[in-house]
């Protein structure tokens, strides 16, 4: 089902073409099942998502590439109220369609 | 505080925000059957335009206090494969989608896919724009 929606990359090369994230530490707000996160996270140096939705957490977590599980990390949390520390990422990425 | 502040916080002097979302007007629902494209309607989502709108004018305003320099803006299009009306259906269930679609918008999808081996194509204009983090994170 994920691959119904942009098959043809379009979104992460427009991605790419504003930001490179090789190296850099990327906080994903709305990261929902990881549809975006698993097209860049291999460049990145480590990503967070916050997604406030449990279920989709739980299922971005089990879909986890094992080569990924090191960098990568899915956390169950309102942006909102979310406790994180001051200047600890490069990037932070909003990525929303209106059909997921 | 707003989540933007908490965001400008959280990022490293000179950091980026990435923000992708779509354009605040109605996607286009077709069917496309080898080379042959009908256009079957407009799906509309007014609920979440005034969303885009509020988040946009919340974003001018922080960039008109100095907290973040707009840098770079573009339009795209994604495009949506499904090979039948259900199909897309069962995913929007999957993905908890909160719009709604318009009944005879989905008869009228339905009636286009019928006797063809075409797919249905929903596409969604959407803007993506770079914001760089200006001064240091307000405690």
């Amino acid at each position: 089902m994920i691959d119904a929606l942009d098959p043809e990359g379009t979104e992460i090369r427009v991605l790419n073409s504003l930001c490179r994230l090789r190296a850099r530490d990327v906080l994903e707000i709305g990261a929902g099942n990881g549809r975006l996160t698993w097209r860049y996270a291999e460049r990145a140096a480590f990503v967070l998502g916050l997604e406030p939705d449990d279920g989709r957490v739980g299922r971005a977590i089990a879909a986890t590439p094992n080569a990924l599980r090191a960098r990568v990390e899915f956390l169950h949390a309102d942006v909102a109220a979310v406790d994180l520390p001051p200047a600890r990422f490069g990037v932070v990425l909003f990525s929303c369609l209106s059909d997921e | 505080m707003h989540v933007l502040h908490r965001v400008h916080r959280w990022l490293r002097p000179g950091g980026l925000v990435l923000d992708i979302h779509p354009e605040p007007e109605d996607a286009r629902v077709e069917v496309r059957d080898r080379n042959r494209v009908t256009f079957v309607g407009p799906y509309a989502r007014p609920a979440i335009y005034d969303n885009i709108h509020r988040a946009r004018d919340t974003l001018a305003g922080l960039v008109g206090e100095g907290l973040f320099a707009r840098e770079r803006s573009t339009v795209f299009e994604v495009l949506y494969h499904f090979h039948s009306v259900d199909a897309w259906l069962a995913y929007r269930v999957e993905r908890g989608t909160s719009t709604e679609v318009d009944a005879a918008l989905l008869a009228r999808a339905r009636r286009e896919l019928a006797d063809t081996s075409g797919e249905l194509l929903i596409r969604e204009q959407m803007r993506a724009t770079r914001y760089r983090q200006r001064h240091p994170a307000p405690h």
